[in-house]
């Protein structure tokens, strides 16, 4: 859905009220419209670029914050794969296109750099990945469609709570976890891994290093 | 940041408290410091300071009766100039302060800043015209110094 900024400024409550709100309490927000229909939301700045984030809205000429909730480098330091974490939602019959639509406007309002593997890990039960080539190719479905590997499930009994109910801290973490240990493993005859070795995943990130909450500058 | 035609009035203590909102909105999660201890003063200058990097707010955060793209942007576009500048600083960029070099400088940070995602379609394009308005004028302002 496309939302239009107002640019008013104002104090009360955040409608959206993602994990990110800082306007919970009132406080500093702004308006947007939501298009069509022109109906008022009132949004804080985190909440705004989370549901941009989330797949849920666009906002023609923004860009959003730069970051990556998990960044992989390979040994020479070179940044191969941007991970971000999302729970499945709640309302969306096909996965694969709310999958591609979040990597979309990631991409449209420059939420990711470009590298060579985008994953976008959906808890508690799918992942998707995106082999990137030149030229870029923006409303590409994903490559490699996957189950959550064991040796991420594993990793699951850390969390304070189901995957369902998890922050997405805690899911950041996990994923996190289960990346360094891929990075420092063998390659291995786990049928749950075929997509990363057949992607060529394991050889870009083999050795590498595996930074959670990453700022990247544009 | 301001070239003629914005406010030069004194701001009011509601005015200042706008801009402290406008600010905070922008920043979002990531809380930066703001000084306003000159913004009650006449004719004081809105600006971000390389040396404390702080932005500091004057009574030109608002627009005046200029009829140029900066003279009319609004108080939310620049201020998302200014921040611009505190990033772009963050990023490593060194500024050029003379002129004509520190003009284009500004364009960079105008363009920067026009892609906040809090502006308005109307904040957008002040911002990109106001960068184009500044590298006219390093054009103009480069061919006078080739000329003497």
């Amino acid at each position: 859905m496309n939302v239009e900024p107002t640019g008013i400024v104002l104090v009360d409550v955040c409608t959206i009220q993602t994990e990110k709100c800082v306007a919970r309490q009132p406080a500093p927000i702004t308006v947007v419209w939501t298009l069509p229909g022109r109906v008022q939301v009132n949004v804080c700045r985190p909440c705004l670029e989370q549901q941009v984030r989330l797949g849920e809205w666009e906002i023609r000429g923004a860009k959003i914050e730069r970051r990556a909730d998990v960044a992989v480098y390979s040994p020479d330091n070179r940044l191969q794969l941007v991970v971000e974490v999302k729970k499945r939602p709640r309302t969306q019959t096909d996965l694969k296109e709310w999958a591609s639509r979040v990597r979309r406007n990631l991409i449209a309002h420059s939420g990711i750099p470009s590298t060579a593997y985008f994953l976008l890990a959906v808890f508690p039960d799918t992942l998707f990945l995106w082999k990137n080539s030149d030229p870029f190719d923006i409303e590409k479905a994903p490559d490699y469609e996957a189950g959550v590997p064991d040796g991420l499930k594993a990793y699951f009994n850390e969390l304070p709570s189901s995957p369902d109910s998890a922050s997405g801290y805690h899911l950041e973490m996990v994923t996190t976890s289960w990346l360094r240990d891929l990075a420092k493993s063998a390659r291995s005859n786990d049928p749950s891994l075929q997509w990363v070795y057949d992607s060529g995943l394991y050889d870009a990130i083999k050795n590498g290093s595996v930074v959670m909450q990453a700022a990247i500058a544009a | 940041m301001i070239l003629a035609g914005r406010n030069q009035t004194a701001l009011t203590e509601r005015e200042i408290e706008y801009c402290l909102r406008a600010w905070e909105v922008l920043c979002g999660e990531k809380h930066r410091a703001i000084i306003t201890s000159e913004a009650s003063k006449h004719s004081s200058r809105t600006r971000f300071s390389e040396i404390d990097g702080s932005v500091y707010l004057g009574a030109d955060v608002k627009p005046g009766n200029g009829i140029e793209a900066n003279a009319r942007m609004s108080i939310l576009a620049c201020l998302a100039h200014e921040l611009a500048h505190a990033e772009r600083f963050e990023l490593g960029f060194q500024r050029s302060t003379t002129l004509p070099d520190n003009l284009v400088d500004e364009a960079e940070t105008s363009l920067h800043a026009s892609f906040h995602s809090v502006l308005s379609s109307k904040d957008r394009e002040d911002l990109i015209e106001d960068a184009r308005d500044r590298l006219n004028q390093w054009f103009l302002e480069s061919r006078t110094e080739v000329e003497t």
